[in-house]
């Protein structure tokens, strides 16, 4: 490097070299080798067996909640370098996403009235196409239920290169009910190595029109995200595919599952565990 | 509502970052993306350099391997940074485990070539007028360095806990944080590592001191 010339002193040359490193790695879109893919690899399996529609690009949860409890939210870091989020109520979004960010998940999250969506496409999703076959979903799921706490994730982040994290689960979304309050709550599962830089994890989160329970459209974004313009459900129209609304197969009704053309296949609640509801 | 705000993602929610990494220092959540982002990377940088050239002089003290090391600590927070955790550690502990096992990845090696690894040569960047500042910053830390090469009696995996809360000041939970252990192995381990020194050290109190394996030696 010949910048023995340059002014300033070596602080300074060391900076501006460093910071040229890094200059080019952001306009390479250099980061981090499979963590994309390995999201969306995953996403469908484990949304799939818990019983949620995906789409591609985004998910779609339907379930049930509860009367609601003290706070609205809670994450809450794992062992294995997960982290658990709880939605108990559809307030303070931005506190939630403050909350994911503090925890490494950058997220958008929006909670939006019944019945309405944001206007899509306000983000591009990670690229399905680039995905690497190879990992099943059957990891996936099995990440999800049985995953030992401390073993799963990276090794720590000071060994250096050598240590890509275990692509193990990536998001995970099912339903828990606490016998004692009857209150149902939105629970899943983040692991926030799946996201690579200028990732984010895009939530939009709506009450069902019936109030029995709210829909959770997850997707993973690539670079900006734009904020939500609430539109109607129906007209929000996905990102990557347009899919004709298709009718749901026999399961959502008891949840009044709403018509909006997002909603591939669900499952009847009843298939969620769901407990002393 | 949250919607009118600025999102994460959004154009001007990066500015905002930024605007707050400048002021404020690098945040956890922000060390995530130095890797990428020029303007993130100098307030980490600004925030830091201090700190690890004191680091590297607690351990180093040939002036132009000090400044190869620093160099090399700083790529490799460069290239790492997107899998930095907050729950794992302060940014602070997260950049001092990177250093310690820099240096000791690079002691380990010294005379032979590492392959794969990248190289900076930051010695290039030395001019005549920073030769007595970066001296004095490592005649500063004499002490530091005999303590660490009496480090050198403990197994490496014993040691980094010990290091990190005895040369750098570092509070047990973090230097474990940076050792990529659990709290209670790290107290567990400093406190092993320290009777342990304590004996040797007692032991070999009458013999003089060894020679300093550390000296410069010609590096590609």
């Amino acid at each position: 490097m010949n910048q023995q010339q340059k002014p300033g002193n070596f602080e300074e040359r060391l900076r501006e070299y460093l910071r040229a490193v890094v200059a080019e790695r952001g306009a390479e879109g250099a980061e981090p080798v499979g963590s994309a893919p390995t999201w969306r690899r995953a996403l469908r399996p484990a949304l799939a067996g818990g019983g949620i529609a995906a789409v591609a690009g985004a998910a779609l949860l339907v379930l049930a909640s509860g009367n609601d409890t003290s706070s609205a939210y809670a994450v809450e870091p794992q062992d294995g370098g997960q982290v658990r989020v709880e939605i108990r109520s559809l307030e303070d979004a931005q506190g939630l996403q403050d909350a994911l960010e503090e925890a490494g998940v950058p997220a958008n999250v929006n909670y939006v009235p019944a019945g309405t969506a944001c206007r899509e496409p306000r983000f591009k999703p990670v690229d399905p196409e680039g995905q690497e076959a190879g990992v099943e979903g059957q990891e996936a799921v099995e990440a999800q239920e049985a995953m030992p706490a401390g073993e799963a994730g990276s090794p720590p982040t000071a060994e250096g290169e050598s240590s890509l994290p275990t692509k193990s689960l990536n998001l995970g979304l099912s339903q828990a009910g606490e016998p004692a309050a009857k209150s149902l709550k939105t629970v899943f599962t983040v692991s926030p190595e799946t996201l690579g830089t200028g990732q984010t994890l895009v939530l939009t989160v709506a009450p069902e029109p019936g109030g029995e329970g709210e829909t959770v459209q997850a997707a993973v974004a690539e670079g900006d995200v734009a904020p939500c313009v609430q539109v109607p459900a129906g007209q929000a129209t996905l990102p990557t595919e347009t899919k004709p609304p298709t009718p749901t197969e026999g399961g959502a009704t008891e949840g009044g599952l709403s018509k909006g053309g997002q909603i591939e296949e669900a499952v009847p609640q009843k298939g969620l565990s769901r407990r002393g509801g | 509502m949250e919607e009118a705000l600025p999102q994460e993602g959004s154009a001007l929610g990066r500015q905002i970052r930024l605007v707050a990494a400048r002021s404020r220092g690098v945040e956890a959540e922000q060390l995530r993306w130095i890797g990428s982002e020029p303007e993130l990377f100098e307030a980490f940088y600004r925030d830091n350099i201090e700190e690890v050239q004191r680091f590297v002089a607690r351990r180093v003290e040939d002036r132009e391997r000090a400044a190869d090391l620093t160099a090399e600590i700083f790529l490799a927070a460069i290239t790492s940074a997107h899998r930095y955790r907050p729950r794992r550690g302060t940014p602070k502990a997260w950049l001092f485990g990177i250093a310690r096992v820099t240096i000791s990845a690079e002691r380990r090696s010294r005379g032979r070539e590492r392959a794969g690894i990248e190289r900076v040569r930051g010695s290039a960047l030395i001019n005549e007028d920073d030769i007595a500042r970066m001296d004095a910053r490592i005649d500063a830390e004499t002490r530091a360095r005999e303590l660490y090469l009496a480090m050198d009696r403990l197994a490496e995996g014993k040691r980094a806990v010990l290091e990190l809360v005895a040369l750098d000041g570092l509070t047990v939970a973090e230097a474990a944080a940076a050792a990529g252990v659990r709290p209670v192995t790290g107290r567990v381990r400093l406190h092993r590592a320290r009777r342990k020194l304590r004996t040797e050290l007692e032991a070999a109190k009458d013999r003089p001191a060894t020679t300093q394996p550390e000296n410069e030696e010609a590096r590609s």
